[in-house]
């Protein structure tokens, strides 16, 4: 058997003793042909740093931050990154009143990276567009601060709890949260946080990408492609003019006499040649490439005629080679992507892209 | 992304279609589903390709096109039968020399001497413009560059699988198109659609340079208006700051007296109409 500190770890070992700090333990169903089984996992660490875990059997006396000594423990490469594993072989010896200052690691990711495998990062990147808020918790008020965080893959939410953090210039930030809301990647930091300014350049603005490669629910992207088909509904809506949500009647369920105001919307999905993803578009990113302007919209003389906007949101968009930059997220259908800005492509473009295109055979 | 959950649209141009001679052929439950397998490894049912509608054919019963690509050209044909009024009436609005964006099903037949022939069913077709035209070929010359170059390392290596094309950039459908090809398309010679798609890349870069300088020049007459009209050293100077050369200025200049936007108001001096 060998003894090992977590810091040691690399690489794939047989037959660990190390004693760690539990630091979460959680546990997951497992349903396969032999029947429902339930196993563990979670983060486990030392002086010398932080590794993942699963637990296919564990002594039911271990629990979040005790402190253990495991025997006959071993480690396997897991999507590439070590994990240590414990079978019905461990052995474990919980060391009640033995403090461990466990050494907190972070594995760098770019923005693309980011899904919900790794819920503690390290992340480089320049923070824009700050926004106070004030919230309650024990009766005490605190102060939230959220950022759009921007490196060269492309962009996400940061909250950043009790702390301003520098805007316009390289920030390595340790120990960010990263979660899934809404369907979308969000990241968080504590006080606790370790910031560092960085030398960085970035070039600011909406980052190409095939639609093939997108994996997780980001911003700051722009794809280009031909539309292969618009939602029967796009077109003309109307909105509640209190609460401003969508209404099917000529009432707002919730405020009947508030009245409505029309406004555009257009689903469509879009094929850029490695793939295709459904696009939504409000009058933001419609407006300029569709011509339609709010006056139109609010005319009470000639109120705007839903088969003339739908046909002129189908005009603008089918058969025409369209730059859309927006923010993907997740729902039960899929990623999709909520576009900012639509744009045809130009000469321009297609120089850019081709640029970008050719990168590849360099 | 999201493959597997519609058809893929492969975007080929029409020489990788008329090469293709293996058609495979599944089963789906009771159904028999054929896609065609690609020299260039795409396989699929449908297509989405962008060209000039160089022939049209109308009848009582059917709607035909020829729509042209700088390889060649796509047979496409629309059956009254079919009734997808949508695609008729968008077909309805399409007329000879205009260029298309075309997304439809590819059928194919056997013809008396064997060889093997495609027709395009539209699922849709409209009206496109010369951007999106260089866009397609733009990106359809380099999703098939991407797949030569794939095809040829992986011809270095007989054993290697559609986990080593994905580990090193492929998609997993272009990864296993990649290797049924290699085996059926074993005497294909790649060089020759390299060659294609070198020139039509080159012809596209002239002809983009030429759209740049146009747009270039527009803006200049625009923010320059002088009844005498500007000269012609002027227009030059301004966009060879935009890396665009003498002749591709005398070619755009060319190009916009034909349009109808640009007028030589004296020798060598230039105003916009």
């Amino acid at each position: 058997m060998v003894i090992k500190k977590i810091g040691e770890i690399t690489d794939e070992v047989q037959d660990i003793e190390m004693t760690v700090k539990i630091l979460s333990l959680s546990q997951k169903e497992r349903n396969s042909d032999k029947g429902n089984s339930v196993y563990h996992y979670g983060l486990l660490g030392d002086e010398t740093g932080v590794l993942p875990f699963t637990a296919w059997n564990i002594s039911s006396i271990v629990k979040e931050k005790d402190v253990v000594n495991i025997k006959r423990a071993y480690t396997k490469k897991y999507n590439d990154k070590i994990r240590i594993y414990f079978d019905d072989k461990t052995e474990f010896a919980l060391m009640p009143g033995v403090e461990m200052e466990v050494k907190r690691t972070y594995n760098y990711e770019k923005i693309r990276n980011l899904g919900t495998g790794s819920k503690f990062v390290a992340l480089e990147g320049i923070l824009s567009e700050e926004k106070e808020r004030e919230f309650e918790t024990n009766g005490e008020k605190r102060k939230v601060y959220s950022y759009v965080m921007e490196d060269d893959t492309g962009s996400i939410r940061l909250s950043s709890f009790g702390r301003k953090l520098p805007m316009g210039h390289g920030i390595r930030l340790e120990g960010v949260k990263i979660e899934e809301f809404n369907g979308r990647i969000n990241a968080s930091v504590g006080e606790k946080a370790e910031v560092q300014e960085i030398e960085l350049q970035i070039e600011k603005g909406p980052k190409f990408t095939y639609i093939s490669e997108i994996e997780n629910p980001i911003g700051g992207l722009y794809i280009s492609g031909f539309p292969i088909s618009i939602g029967e509904k796009s077109g003309l809506i109307k909105r509640c003019k209190e609460c401003k949500k969508k209404i099917d009647d000529e009432r707002c369920e919730t405020h009947p006499d508030a009245g409505f105001y029309f406004d555009i919307f257009a689903y469509f999905n879009i094929d850029d040649g490695t793939g295709y993803i459904s696009v939504t578009s409000g009058m933001e990113a419609l407006k300029d490439i569709c011509g339609i302007k709010s006056d139109e919209l609010s005319n009470e003389k000639r109120p705007p005629l839903r088969k003339e906007i739908y046909e002129r949101i189908e005009h603008s968009l089918m058969g025409k080679a369209l730059k859309v930059q927006g923010s993907l997220s997740k729902n039960t259908m899929g990623m999709s992507l909520r576009a900012s800005l639509i744009s045809s492509i130009g000469p321009e473009d297609n120089k850019e892209l081709k640029k970008i295109m050719e990168s590849e055979f360099l | 992304m999201r493959e597997g959950k519609r058809e893929p649209a492969r975007w080929i141009f029409s020489k990788e279609l008329r090469e293709t001679t293996v058609i495979e052929e599944n089963t789906e439950g009771e159904k028999m589903r054929s896609m065609f397998l690609t020299p260039l490894g795409s396989i699929g049912r449908r297509i989405l390709f962008a060209g000039k509608v160089t022939n049209q054919r109308e009848d009582e019963k059917s709607i035909r096109l020829t729509v042209s690509d700088p390889t060649g050209a796509f047979y496409l044909s629309f059956f009254e039968r079919d009734f997808n009024q949508n695609v008729k009436r968008q077909l309805e609005k399409i007329e000879l020399n205009q260029t298309v964006t075309v997304m439809g099903r590819v059928s194919h037949y056997t013809g008396e001497d064997g060889k093997i022939l495609f027709n395009i069913n539209p699922e849709l077709i409209y009206e496109t413009d010369a951007e999106s035209m260089n866009f397609w070929n733009a990106r359809t010359a380099y999703l098939c560059r991407r797949r030569i170059m794939r095809i040829k390392e992986a011809l270095k290596k007989p054993d290697i699988s559609t986990g080593v094309l994905t580990a090193s950039g492929s998609t997993e459908d272009e990864a296993e198109g990649i290797l049924k090809s290699i085996k059926a398309y074993p005497n294909y010679d790649y060089t020759k659609f390299e060659e294609v798609l070198t020139s039509l890349l080159f012809n596209q870069q002239i002809s983009q340079n030429i759209n740049i300088a146009k747009d270039g020049i527009l803006e200049f007459l625009s923010s320059h208006v002088d009844p005498q009209g500007i000269k012609y050293e002027e227009i030059v100077n301004e966009l060879l700051k935009k890396g665009i050369s003498q002749n591709e200025v005398d070619e755009a200049l060319n190009v916009l007296g034909h349009e109808g936007d640009v007028f030589e108001v004296s020798l060598k001096r230039y105003r916009k109409i």
